[in-house]
């Protein structure tokens, strides 16, 4: 009687229920069964912690992390967007002063990285999170992150998915068997897809929090299937139950509307990049609108956040899509829409390449399946660390190439012969303070400044490469002109030790280090001239590669912008507006012909050094004596 | 027999190391570059994965079911007592090259279904620490000098000790579980694993101090300088081995020390029993730059049973000037996310206690 009862007891509850119940499987380290798979390393499991450990934080302890930096520093402020399908506040983070201004007074650029989109990647929000934490350490190191901060709106949005992240985290061991199987089938098959648990990747709109539920496991719209751009076009985007389901409709998912809004944040017009920061693959992969210029410069980017992971060991390869076509990424959506570079980063372990283990393995695991979702502890705190460089100089990129802010030329005496400002906003005038006449032979010292820092430290306090990359260290500086003599250009000797971090014989940085220099130099006296009275007007020419490798706005008085797809009023040497910049010349000094070279045109000639400097000079009062008309 | 079959192991095994460490300078197989007959849609995947394993055997015509077919020969493998002809089987599915691809959901690269050649390196790994553990075995009780010597000369010793330790391992003749270790030699390998203090060493600790509950392994486990995701693993179960007054002994001085724990072990300071914990410690904390956003979340916690708006009040009253404490102060309230701690952020605001503009912007923010 007891028996029939609980026989009885129990169908009914099955029946009011409804709820059948799917096998839960475990990740084991090194144990294979019916219901264990082994990956061949410790199963990472959440761990409470604010400060960044060896391993995963829970979402907790994420999320007061975030909130921690909103409320500790100025520079950050916080904002909720929306909120999950299960009523969870959706934040993002600001980073950047409050004024929305440049340093120039023009409305700053905004870049958005989007974090956790998919429940499973929790790789994700360990690099979104490493990089809000660098940008609020490194706040006040007079470089390139107070620069950003000064001149750039940063959005970062690192849990998108909250909800699909937290059923993620409650279950880190743990998930149902895949679809189509049953207690009868192989390990192998029922850890095939496994599609709930730790292997969540959709969100959860009607889908409990109770793991062995088999009615909703498949449930959720994956959040970058939802854009407007490409929406349905591939065959699971539209079944339900599959894994790339997009939804009823675009954008119709709460947490795909919070990322609009954050994108709002920009504002929506100022944004200048997109990432969307995925696990695993260890590449970019980068959207291709039918836009060349976009394509461009979104291309060399993606080479040079290449550049930077691979010189500290890793190797994130961009992989170009091809021209217009694309799925309903994010990323495309953004590319697409707003024609900025975007793209989706896959961290790392790699996926596909050659001769390199895939996922799991590449650790040394056993490769099971899905395990590149799984990455090791002990290689997260790497792994963070590796990318929040790369990223950062993406920001100072699309912050926009550097132009001169003043140029000032020094005698020995201590006091200026020129003195030149560019002053304004969108458009900017050069406003020349002092312009006396300069002389040949004489020494000088030339100061030119940038809006931004142009040049980093290594930790011996010299001046070295921004990790990675590979661009010229020292400026370029030329003077040009023709006395009646011909066109000439003479070289000052500048070198990667006239940056300035520090005062320098009363020279020191503008506002950030290094984003200024000072060379000595001699004014040559081997400048043709067709008479020794009066003056010759010359140019000085100025050209420098940022860090990441941009050359300068050659014509500062125009103000360089981004729109449809790239730079606008970015001037070429030749000042025609472009994409790649150049050498800017906008500074006219006065020379006494006194001291110059009265001698047939020359074209060119070469500057610096004090024993060929003397033979011309040699060689220059030699054909003074033989031309002198006066000697005839 | 037996050295013949081990050689070829360790063979087997050092060609695996070297073929893992080789540079890789190109970038992933794409799409384009797989031939067509080598690419399988998912419902294809699944296909093959649903039928009898038997059944390929005889209708492996195309890659994926030639692939399927290898993998599962090479998972079905039992790895204790490998023959010669076994081991050189493994040792060529390891340099295996994968002809079944499909695409990445994301983007147009090409990924291997199956991983043929990393599970069979694993296999020949797991070979190798069987083969260890018969070895490590019979050291464990006789000498623990040796077997702590011995167990963390290579990977695969580490991980024979360790599966001895945790006793996971069924036992048979001339093994020893966990079971049968007495209390000196659990002293004694602690003592030899805190001098050598490798990340061997602290796997090594951590099974030891989980089969045994030692509470000399947990503390040179927490305590030593080496950084490793065993310790955070090992202290967000600390409660299962101790009690809460251990607990206590052990979270304090690890957030005395500083180290890279101690954001940890102050939110587990917040989960001990009101009882045993120093709430004081929790408080102090707020003003600690790099710790006081964690004692934030741990007083948060505590506010779960038994709030105390008035005293987070009088913290922020009296460290007015102090950006740390304030912030986490506020912190607590905004963490504790209840109607008591909003209404306590606003009387905060209202009344004039908050000297930084900033914070009064973000706190206006969480209310709003």
């Amino acid at each position: 009687m007891v028996k029939l009862t609980a026989c009885i007891v129990t169908s009914a509850l099955v029946f009011m229920s409804g709820v059948a119940s799917a096998e839960v499987l475990n990740y084991t380290e090194s144990t294979n069964s019916n219901n264990q798979l082994a990956i061949g390393y410790p199963v990472p499991i959440p761990v409470d912690s604010l400060t960044a450990v060896d391993g995963f934080r829970a979402y907790d302890s994420l999320h007061s992390q975030h909130q921690s930096l909103a409320i500790t520093h100025a520079e950050v402020r916080s904002s909720i967007i929306g909120q999950t399908h299960n009523n969870r506040d959706i934040y993002v983070y600001r980073f950047g002063d409050s004024d929305n201004q440049t340093n120039d007074g023009l409305t700053e650029p905004a870049f958005l990285i989007n974090g956790t989109i998919h429940a499973r990647e929790w790789q994700s929000p360990e690099v979104v999170t490493e990089l809000m934490e660098q940008l609020t350490e490194k706040k006040d190191d007079q470089s390139v992150v107070e620069y950003l901060l000064d001149n750039t709106n940063i959005i970062i949005l690192p849990v998108m998915n909250i909800d699909g992240f937290l059923q993620t985290q409650r279950f880190p061991t743990q998930v149902t068997q895949s679809p189509g199987t049953n207690a009868g089938s192989t390990p192998g098959q029922k850890f095939s897809q496994p599609r709930d648990g730790r292997m969540r990747r959709k969100n959860m709109p009607n889908v409990d929090e109770v793991l062995s539920t088999e009615g909703d496991r498949l449930r959720g719209v994956d959040l970058n299937r939802n854009g407007t751009a490409f929406f349905g076009v591939q065959p699971g985007n539209s079944d339900p139950d599959s894994l790339i389901y997009g939804g009823v409709s675009a954008q119709s998912e709460p947490e795909t509307q919070a990322l609009l809004a954050a994108a709002q944040l920009g504002p929506r017009n100022r944004l200048r990049f997109y990432q969307d920061t995925h696990s695993f693959s260890r590449v970019l992969f980068v959207p291709q609108p039918n836009n060349s210029r976009r394509n461009t410069i979104t291309n060399s980017l993606a080479a040079k956040f290449q550049s930077t992971t691979q010189a500290q060991g890793a190797n994130y390869f961009p992989v170009i899509d091809q021209v217009g076509s694309g799925i309903p990424t994010t990323a495309d959506y953004f590319a697409f829409t707003d024609l900025i570079p975007t793209w989706t980063l896959e961290i790392e372990p790699p996926q596909g390449f050659s001769g390199e283990p895939n996922g799991g393995a590449f650790y040394g695991g056993t490769g099971a399946s899905h395990s590149g979702f799984i990455m090791p502890d002990s290689e997260i705190d790497r792994t963070r660390n590796q990318l929040a460089p790369a990223q950062i100089l993406m920001f100072y990129h699309q912050a926009g190439p550097a132009h001169v802010k003043e140029v000032r030329l020094v005698n020995s005496e201590g006091n200026d012969v020129y003195s030149a400002t560019w002053s304004g906003g969108t458009s900017r005038s050069l406003n020349v303070a002092i312009n006396n006449t300069l002389e040949g032979g004489e020494s000088y010292s030339l100061y030119v400044s940038f809006n931004k820092p142009i040049r980093v430290r290594n930790t011996a306090g010299n001046i070295a490469q921004y990790t990675g990359q590979s661009v010229s260290l020292s400026p370029t500086v030329t003077i040009t002109g023709n006395g009646g003599g011909g066109n000439f250009t003479r070289s000052i000797n500048a070198t990667n030790s006239s940056w300035l971090n520090q005062d320098v014989d009363g020279f020191t940085f503008s506002q950030y280090h290094d984003d200024a220099f000072k060379v000595d130099f001699t004014l040559p006296t081997d400048i043709p001239v067709s008479t020794n009275t009066g003056t010759t007007d010359m140019s000085i020419n100025i050209s420098v590669q940022d860090l990441a490798g941009l050359e300068l706005d050659a014509n500062p008085a125009t103000a360089v912008d981004w729109s449809g797809g790239a730079w606008t009023n970015y001037e070429s040497s030749s000042g025609q507006s472009g994409i790649t910049g150049g050498t800017d010349s906008s500074y006219n000094i006065k020379v006494s012909n006194q001291n110059l070279t009265l001698s047939e045109p020359q074209s060119s000639g070469g500057g610096g050094g004090s024993v060929p400097w003397a033979l011309l000079v040699l060689l220059g009062l030699c054909g003074l004596r033989r031309f002198n008309p006066s000697s005839h | 027999m037996k050295n013949i079959t081990m050689t070829a192991l360790y063979v087997a095994l050092g060609l695996v190391a070297f073929k893992s460490s080789q540079a890789v300078e190109r970038g992933p197989l794409l799409m384009s570059e797989v031939p067509s007959d080598q690419v399988y849609s998912e419902s294809d995947i699944t296909a093959i994965k649903s039928q009898d394993v038997e059944a390929h055997k005889s209708t492996a015509t195309n890659s994926l079911a030639q692939e399927y077919q290898l993998y599962i020969k090479v998972k079905a493998m039992v790895v204790r007592g490998l023959s010669d002809e076994e081991i050189s089987f493994l040792n060529q599915a390891s340099r295996h090259k994968a002809t079944a691809f499909q695409r990445h959901p994301e983007g147009p690269i090409a990924v291997p279904v199956f991983d043929v050649a990393s599970l069979a390196k694993h296999k020949l790994f797991m070979a190798d620490v069987y083969h260890q553990q018969k070895e490590l075995s019979p050291l464990l009780n006789a000498d623990p000098a040796s077997f702590a010597r011995m167990s963390t000369a290579t990977p695969a010793n580490t991980q024979a000790a360790k599966l001895l330790l945790e006793g996971s391992v069924p036992k048979a003749d001339g093994e020893v579980s966990s079971a049968s270790i007495s209390s000196t030699m659990t002293n004694l390998l602690v003592d030899q694993y805190k001098h050598i203090d490798s990340e061997s060493s602290l796997v090594l600790l951590k099974a030891l101090v989980e089969a045994t509950h030692n509470y000399s392994a947990a503390e040179a486990l927490l305590t030593s300088k080496q950084k490793s995701p065993l310790k955070h693993h090992f202290l967000e179960n600390l409660g299962n081995y101790f009690s809460d007054r251990e607990q206590e002994v052990l979270l304090k001085q690890l957030i005395a020390n500083e180290s890279e724990l101690a954001s940890q072990a102050l939110i587990k300071y917040g989960q001990l029993p009101l009882s045993t914990l120093d709430a004081d410690l929790l408080y102090t904390k707020l003003a600690d730059p790099k710790l006081g956003a964690s004692s934030a979340l741990s007083i948060a916690r505590l506010f779960e049973t038994s709030p105390d708006y008035d005293r987070v009040i009088n913290h922020v009253k009296a460290h007015q000037k102090s950006r740390a404490a304030t912030a986490n102060s506020l912190l607590v309230l905004k963490l504790a996310d209840t109607a008591e701690s909003k209404a306590t952020l606003q009387d905060i605001l209202d009344k004039g206690y908050l000297q930084f503009e900033d914070m009064k912007v973000e706190v206006n923010t969480w209310l709003n």
